[in-house]
């Protein structure tokens, strides 16, 4: 079933790309491979075929239409505006592309990128990557693809988020857009029930992503930033944090610090700043009794209550 | 097969009739590796491209193809002898990528980086969407610390030159550094986090180093030992013991990062799963550091050990 209808939009694309004129609808019925039903059947697949090939961002026209003649609006593919533009690439453009495109692995935007590099390919292009380098990003979070979709179409998601205080609630969102930082992604967007413009981190969604509206549900703000956003969020400023690290333990913890000052013979007391409260309460937790978090308050007590939820 | 695939079928079956056009008589498994799909895929694809064309639909006007020899030739398929030019999706995801690699210490790359990124985006099927949705994401990578930064610089000149290298490396598991040689791969980041595959005369086994757990680099004379192309070791490891794990809802985030798998018929809100452990007392450690939102339940010893670790951290708040 579905093979037929991969073959019909195939053949339909090719009638289409090969015509220099406009085929109308009866046209298409009778001489496209495919629409061999009823007129109704034949009228509600050609919809959706039509549907089909602009999601894929095939440029589809209409036009032709002559009422003196009595001529009903036709169909065609523009060639031109289909065909990937004659660009060559240098050896090295074409190696950095091939790496570039396998930064997504299996996630986030992998798809595109795959289908991009297949297409390059197509073209003639000889796109192969170096191996003494890969690069990967992931969009680990499983709800990326509908939260990207929903920024595309303009629809409203909800899901339950948790707070950085652990606080579980019910969101519902008109998504701005997305954005990578440091690896982590997040989502920005106009939370519906607080009235104001909010960012989310995606590893912090504790259900699946629902959309809740139709397409072009709200109107994206003309004057976006979401780097100003993300940054001015909390999400990501820099904070100081005091540890008490015992002798000889929490090298990377030790590193990273900006001042350290011996309390005993066997601890020292260190100042280091931090962006991520989440990841450096697991790193302090991985050490379990070997740091001790002093400030901020915040940090403290996240780990004595996951402590305490451990020591049962 | 639903719907959804076939439209996905079709469009790859768009970029496949170009691509073997302008490689006429490649061999099948050679197609399949470029186009990314497998030998079986690629056979349906063909089969089934062997019964479409334009409209009559006679011996003419089918696409022609050949490929009982093991390679494959195409005729008749003109109409699409272009590949269709980028959905807004596909730069997207090519030009963030490029974006990734510019802010990384290999300077020399910078001028085809951009080069590439307006070559890309000039291939653009929807540029007025491509506009809007550019504003719609973005991706900021973290810069790498000095130190860091002197370490990768080190590493590469070792791989470029196939030398050994000595490291000092910190071992998280055990909370100690240790000091060893290795002959580097190469350097992987993942979600802003920098590996090195490495073979590690050491250990005499391949194994990962995180970069920022390197604290000390020195180039060697010596010359790798060991073949290079070790990667798919890096990419699956042997066989691992599976531990038997629950998961608290806020955990979740454990299955995707350290290949836990779910376990089937979930009724509990937390969620039993199976995970890959090469090292015990790393997955003591990564328990502790989930603070509470995983449970070891294959060993009961291991459980009993997260307690006393967890206690032992407590007391010292309680002693304060």
């Amino acid at each position: 079933m579905s093979a037929a209808k991969t073959e019909r939009l195939l053949n339909l694309t090719m009638a289409l790309l090969a015509t220099r004129r406009f085929l109308t609808k009866a046209e298409i019925f009778n001489r496209v491979a495919g629409y061999s039903g009823a007129p109704e059947a034949n009228d509600r697949m050609f919809e959706r075929d039509k549907e089909d090939l602009r999601e894929l961002g095939i440029p589809l026209v209409t036009g032709g239409s002559d009422p003196l003649l009595d001529l009903e609006d036709g169909y065609r593919i523009d060639p031109k505006a289909y065909s990937l533009p004659p660009i060559v690439f240098t050896p090295s453009e074409a190696s950095v592309i091939a790496v570039a495109a396998q930064i997504w692995r299996e996630y986030g935007f992998a798809e595109p990128a795959k289908s991009g590099l297949r297409k390059l390919r197509a073209a003639g292009e000889d796109l192969v990557g170096e191996e003494f380098f890969r690069a990967q990003v992931s969009g680990k979070e499983s709800s990326f693809p509908t939260i990207w979709g929903a920024v595309k179409d303009r629809c409203r998601i909800s899901f339950d988020y948790r707070r950085k205080d652990g606080e579980i609630s019910r969101r519902e969102v008109e998504p701005w857009g997305v954005l990578s930082w440091h690896g982590a992604w997040y989502l920005v967007g106009m939370d519906l029930a607080r009235e104001d413009s909010r960012v989310f981190r995606l590893s912090r969604f504790t259900s699946e992503t629902k959309v809740v509206s139709k397409t072009s549900a709200f109107e994206v703000p003309e004057s976006l930033n979401l780097r100003d956003l993300v940054t001015h969020s909390g999400n990501v400023e820099e904070q100081l944090a005091i540890l008490r690290v015992a002798k000889n333990c929490g090298l990377p913890l030790r590193r990273r610090a900006v001042e350290t000052k011996s309390l005993s013979e066997s601890w020292d007391e260190i100042r280091l700043s931090f962006t991520d409260l989440d990841s450096l309460a697991r790193e302090v937790l991985w050490l379990a009794n070997k740091v001790i978090v002093v400030e901020p308050q915040l940090l403290r007590t996240r780990v004595m209550d996951s402590l305490k939820v451990m020591a049962r | 097969m639903s719907a959804q695939n076939a439209v996905g079928r079709f469009a790859r079956l768009l970029a496949l009739v170009p691509f073997l056009q302008s490689h006429q008589g490649i061999p099948i498994s050679q197609a399949a590796e470029s186009m990314g799909v497998s030998e079986k895929e690629l056979l349906a694809d063909l089969h089934l491209l062997w019964v479409c064309g334009l409209p009559g639909y006679t011996h003419s006007e089918l696409i022609d193809l050949e490929f009982e020899s093991g390679r494959i030739t195409i005729e008749n398929a003109d109409t699409l002898a272009k590949p269709l030019s980028l959905t807004s999706d596909e730069v997207i995801a090519l030009s963030m990528g490029l974006a990734m690699l510019a802010a990384l210490p290999k300077n020399d790359l910078s001028d085809d980086l951009r080069s590439a990124q307006i070559k890309i985006q000039a291939m653009a099927l929807q540029a007025a969407e491509l506009t809007q949705l550019t504003k719609q994401v973005m991706v900021i990578p973290a810069s790498l610390e000095a130190e860091d930064t002197a370490h990768l610089l080190a590493l590469e000149n070792a791989i470029t030159n196939k030398k050994q290298i000595e490291i000092d490396y910190y071992v998280a598991s055990r909370d100690e550094m240790t000091t060893r040689i290795i002959e580097a791969e190469r350097i992987r980041l993942v979600d802003g986090v920098s590996y090195v595959d490495a073979w590690c005369q050491t250990a005499d086994a391949a194994r990962i180093f995180r970069l920022d757990r390197i604290f000390r680099t020195e180039l060697l004379a010596t010359a790798h030992s060991h073949e290079s192309d070790t990667f798919s070791q890096f990419q699956e490891p042997g066989p691992q013991p599976e531990y038997q794990i629950a998961l608290a809802p806020t955990g979740r985030w454990i299955l995707e990062q350290y290949g836990a798998q779910l376990l089937a018929n979930q009724t509990s809100s937390k969620a039993s799963a199976t995970i890959p452990v090469g090292d015990r007392n790393w997955l003591l450690r990564l328990a502790l550091s989930a603070g509470g939102d995983l449970e070891i339940m294959s060993e009961a010893e291991l459980q009993d050990d997260l307690i006393y670790l967890a206690r032992l951290a407590l007391a010292n708040y309680e002693g304060e």
